[in-house]
């Protein structure tokens, strides 16, 4: 499997002086969706803003489908990493959605006819497609997150970094933002989604990466998030369905870590 | 003949007009030229008549009147300073005195005169604005802008201060919520000590969330590929003018200059 993401030895530190990475090394391959957890503080979107070529590695290095990110390549690093930011406000920033969907496509030199295809295409594929003229004012707080993610869509980057995209989400957003990540991932994207929930990067991810003041803690699948010695350690904690079965579970049985697995044990138990 | 308009927003009506329908940048230019020249008029006559016209488009593009009439209301609080103020410094033909105690202050006819001029070029300006306004939405009339060359840096600044007022009326309200949640009371004068270093708080951190927000605006922009160099024009889609645009320009500006020609030497009755 090709490594879309290579971080070897990163090390970054702000002006003030606080390290945010000391020393990150992990691989992620193409496809993939993986969770990037951590307490606050931990690096994560120091490190999403690494890969997207926004910060430049101070000490080790990063490669995207193989290439160094430099000050020569940042551009080339962005047609191909599309980075969705926490906050929407800070993201959509134009008089109207379309206007800010074209931005990313427009600053890759597309001609018009182009721009106006993808702007259709990447609103169709977050639902917002009759909202091509409203400000983004007058929308929810879900809606300028969907159009968030569709000015990023619209650049079809191969790899979508998304900086807590749950919070502040109602359920039924929440449930939307997931259902779309799965046709991203259906579609052959590798997605990096930095969060603190557990229960959703439980159940949604394949690999989990848990960082620890700038640190790698683990790197695996996301059974790691059963162990409980290492998530305490992560400032995380256990998933829900994991807590109420602790302690419960006979010998052979190992925790779920998500609903599915809870009901396949309960329908065990059941029988 | 006339088209629902595509895409309406803020105050005006639903119902779309042969002037909603007009190309953004041909009223532009119509209007940003009507208001230059009717602006120099300076006969009351020709000033009446060039609002007329304005009202008379405003009808057809059947705007909201409460609305254009609220938006005018605060001219009539300009106007009275001005006619007081212009009237008692204007020397010319005095027209009513007025004793208050030792103090005599005499009101002239060339000054009530001269601030009524400047009330109605005031008036022109602000009809034509809304009409501008009420028939174009925001995303045509900045479209219009970078499609008549204006700099995208001026184009881009005007986008972000509308986009970001809200976001920040916003984030102020949530943070006055905040502190009255605490007990703070408004209201008090701002001579009172504990208000005021509230208040003063209220305004330097909405300052500094204004900076950190405005360094992440910038990274957004850098995330989707900004290099800094301005979006030429001509990327942005636009339709063709066509005879109906040209025609409706055209008469708008050839109002302002019918009334600037009769000014200048046909017009008599300058001296009303």
């Amino acid at each position: 499997m090709e490594q879309v993401i290579v971080v070897d030895d990163l090390h970054f530190k702000y002006p003030d002086g606080t390290w945010a990475l000391r020393g990150l090394s992990f691989t992620v391959t193409r496809g993939k969706k993986v969770a990037l957890m951590g307490h606050n503080g931990a690096g994560k979107s120091t490190l999403l803003w690494h890969l997207n070529g926004l910060f430049l590695p101070q000490q080790g290095e990063v490669r995207i489908e193989g290439r160094l990110i430099t000050s020569s390549t940042e551009k080339w690093v962005r047609t191909r990493v599309g980075l969705v930011f926490q906050d929407p406000d800070d993201q959509v920033f134009s008089a109207t959605v379309k206007e800010d969907v074209a931005f990313g496509p427009r600053n890759l030199g597309l001609p018009p006819g182009e721009v106006e295809k993808r702007v259709r295409s990447a609103l169709a594929a977050v639902g917002m497609l009759g909202y091509q003229n409203h400000p983004p004012q007058s929308l929810s707080y879900g809606q300028k997150k969907r159009i968030a993610i569709a000015g990023v869509l619209a650049m079809e980057p191969e790899i979508i970094l998304l900086d807590e995209p749950l919070a502040f989400l109602d359920p039924a957003a929440q449930e939307n933002l997931c259902l779309l990540l799965e046709e991203l991932h259906r579609q052959g994207k590798s997605l990096l989604v930095a969060t603190h929930d557990v229960d959703f990067a439980a159940s949604w991810a394949e690999e989990v990466l848990i960082l620890k003041e700038g640190k790698l803690l683990a790197h695996g699948d996301p059974e790691l998030l059963l162990n409980e010695d290492m998530v305490r350690e992560a400032g995380l904690r256990l998933p829900i369905v994991a807590q109420i079965f602790r302690g419960l579970l006979p010998e052979g049985f190992t925790l779920p870590r998500d609903v599915q697995g809870a009901r396949r044990i309960l329908q065990a138990f059941l029988k | 003949m006339c088209k629902p308009a595509a895409e309406i927003e803020f105050w005006q009506r639903k119902e779309g007009s042969c002037l909603h329908r007009l190309d953004p940048r041909v009223k532009v230019v119509a209007l940003i030229g009507f208001v230059a020249l009717v602006t120099t008029l300076t006969s009351l006559f020709s000033l009446f008549l060039g609002i007329s016209f304005l009202i008379f488009l405003i009808s057809i593009a059947r705007l909201d009147t409460r609305k254009v009439i609220k938006r005018l209301s605060w001219t009539v609080a300009v106007s009275g300073p001005l006619v007081v103020l212009l009237s008692l410094v204007t020397p010319g033909t005095p027209w009513y005195k007025l004793q208050v105690g030792p103090l005599v202050f005499t009101f002239t006819l060339e000054g009530v005169r001269l601030a009524v001029v400047l009330l109605l070029r005031l008036l022109n300006a602000l009809l034509a604005l809304c009409l501008l306004t009420g028939t174009t939405s925001f995303s045509e009339l900045m479209l219009a802008f970078r499609r008549l060359y204006v700099p995208s840096l001026v184009v881009v600044l005007v986008e972000f201060t509308i986009r970001y007022a809200a976001v920040f009326v916003q984030e102020l309200r949530r943070m006055f919520l905040a502190r009255r949640a605490r007990g703070f009371r408004v209201g008090r004068s701002l001579l009172d000590r504990a208000t005021f270093l509230t208040l003063s708080q209220l305004v330097g951190a909405l300052l500094l969330r204004s900076l950190t927000r405005s360094e992440r605006i910038y990274f957004a922009m850098l995330a989707r590929g900004f290099n800094g160099s301005p979006v030429r024009p001509e990327v942005y889609p636009v339709a063709r003018l066509n005879k109906e645009d040209l025609l409706w320009g055209g008469l708008i500006l050839a109002w302002a200059l019918i009334l600037h020609l009769l000014e200048m030497g046909v017009w008599e009755w300058n001296k009303l």
